[in-house]
This record gives C-alpha cells, sequence and structure tokens, in this order.
C-alpha cells in the first residue's frame, strides 16, 4: 500500500473520536449523545463538534426530542454513513493485508 | 502507516465487540421468574406431599400476577431508559416474551385445566425454558448461558423419564440456580461493563 493509498482512507472519518462514534454507530440502530459520550470519553464540546462534521457530510442522522422536559439527542448512521465506514474498513484491511 | 492501520482495526473491532453486549440486560427479568418459579414450585410440593394449608392454584395465580406485573415494569423502564437501541436487544426482548407467553400457557394449561398431566408437567416446562436461555447465549456472546440451557434440557428428560413428586422440590432447585443466580451475574456483568469507562480518552 503506498502513501497514496493511505491517503485515500476518508478523512471524515479518520479521527479517533470520529471513528469511535463510526465504530459505535455501526452496531447499533442508534444511540443517545450521553451513550456516546460515555463510550468515547470525551468532553461534550469535543463530541459535538465531531458529531456535526459527521452530520455535515450526511453520515450520521440526528433526532432531537424532549424526554421528562430534558433535552435527548439520539444518533443513528445513514445508509451513506454504513458504505462510508464500510469502505473504510476495507482499506484499512486492505493496508495490512498488502504487508506480506 | 500499516501499525497505524492496525490499531485502527483493532480499536474497531474491540468496540463493535462491546457494543455487541449491549443486548445483556435480561438478568433482572431471570432473578423475577427465578424467584417467582421457586417460591411456586416448592408451595406445590408442599401441597403434593399432603400437608395442608397451602392451595398451589391460588399460589400461582398470585405468583403469576406479581411476575407479570414486576417484569412488564421492569422492561418498560428498561426501555425508557436505554439509551442505545440495537436489533439485538429487540429480538432478545421478542424471544424472552414469546418463552414467557408460552410458559404461562402450558404451565396454565396443565395446573388449572388439566390438559398436561402433573407428572411431566416440570419437564415440559424445563424443555420450553431452556430454548430462550440458549438463544440469550447465542445473541449475547455470553456462551456459558450455553450451559445453563443444558442443564435446563438434562433437568427436563430426567423429569420427563422419571417422572414423580421429587420433580417439584429439583426444578425448584433449578429455578434457583439456572435462572435467579445467572440472572444476578448477568445483571452484575452489565453493571460492571457500565462502569468500565470509555473505549479511549479523547484525541
Amino acid at each position: 500500500m503506498s502513501a497514496f493509498d493511505y491517503q485515500r482512507l476518508d478523512e471524515v472519518i479518520h479521527s479517533r473520536i470520529r471513528l469511535a462514534v463510526m465504530s459505535i454507530l455501526s452496531g447499533v440502530e442508534s444511540a443517545e449523545f450521553t451513550y456516546l459520550r460515555e463510550r468515547t470519553g470525551a468532553t461534550d464540546g469535543n463530541l459535538g463538534a465531531h458529531l456535526r462534521k459527521l452530520e455535515e457530510a450526511g453520515y450520521v442522522a440526528v433526532e432531537k426530542r424532549f424526554e421528562d422536559r430534558k433535552p435527548v439527542s439520539r444518533y443513528e448512521l445513514t445508509a451513506e454513513g454504513r458504505a462510508a465506514f464500510r469502505r473504510y474498513v476495507d482499506r484499512l484491511e486492505a493496508m495490512i493485508g498488502g504487508e506480506g | 502507516m500499516q501499525d497505524s492501520a492496525r490499531e485502527d482495526l483493532a480499536l474497531i473491532r474491540r468496540i463493535m465487540e462491546e457494543t455487541r453486549q449491549e443486548v445483556t440486560e435480561r438478568g433482572r427479568h431471570l432473578v423475577i421468574w427465578g424467584g417467582i418459579s421457586t417460591a411456586g414450585l416448592l408451595a406445590t410440593w408442599w401441597a403434593a406431599l399432603g400437608r395442608g394449608g397451602v392451595d398451589p392454584v391460588r399460589v400461582w395465580t398470585g405468583l403469576l400476577v406479581v411476575g407479570w406485573g414486576a417484569s412488564l415494569y421492569v422492561g418498560w423502564r428498561d426501555g425508557r431508559r436505554a439509551r442505545v437501541r440495537t436489533a439485538g436487544r429487540r429480538l432478545l426482548s421478542a424471544v424472552w416474551l414469546t418463552a414467557a407467553v408460552t410458559l404461562t400457557l402450558v404451565g396454565g394449561a396443565g395446573m388449572f385445566g388439566g390438559v398436561l398431566s402433573n407428572r411431566s408437567l416440570p419437564g415440559v416446562l424445563s424443555g420450553i425454558l431452556a430454548m430462550p436461555i440458549l438463544l440469550t447465549s447465542l445473541l449475547t456472546g455470553e456462551r456459558w448461558l450455553s450451559w445453563v440451557a443444558a442443564g435446563w434440557w438434562l433437568g427436563g428428560a430426567v423429569m420427563l423419564f422419571v417422572p414423580g413428586v421429587y420433580a417439584l422440590p429439583l426444578m425448584a432447585g433449578m429455578a434457583l440456580l439456572l435462572m435467579a443466580v445467572p440472572g444476578g451475574v448477568l445483571n452484575a456483568r452489565a453493571s460492571a461493563r457500565r462502569g468500565a469507562g470509555p473505549v479511549r480518552d479523547g484525541a
């Protein structure tokens, strides 16, 4: 795998927190913001910024509502997000496969 | 670069495996029904030995009302509190609801309607109960639960092929050891996972 190929990794996903978020959401139907924060260990502001970037790329969708008068944000991967994540994992596997 | 790719893949796999275990939240129902079944079976045994003061039909009616009420409340509360929704969790809920309805119908038909012989009832119920436990093991990756399911099938086979009054205290012991105790273990493991911290520090 050449440096050029490595750079073909999706830059939207290629960040520690965004990768963790995509990995979590790929295994569930949806997850609340607090759950993602707990699993990633990120701060509210940091996680919010990463989620906005994923949302702007069309990889995640958010549903906001009130439960017991508290705002709750629930995130899920879009079809585009699932396809992008699959491509990302495939490319990582190809890089390791090309090692030997 | 390849080291980085390997680390990223390892992270992805670990997160996905940990997320898969999010379906393991059925422990409280097992504790409830393990306790209900133990109490009901011991009461039935007491009556079967000819000792007075206990009407198994009344005892079971009360226990079933309490069990279903508690289980439905726990299910409703857990559903509201669930911060993550997974297809596995919904499937598991459906499996246990189906099993609970079937066990209530078969148990009720045997005890109240006399459709099934009281001698065969414990074995039949044990055989049915093994199925959702095995499916729970497969869906959650808790492999030790497969041995619990095997225990129910083995106990059920013994009770069916060698019927007798002893089956009642035997099944009561199984309800305690192979239902309530595993439920407590599942709860403890779920609590430990929730307190395990993030998958990776922020970066």
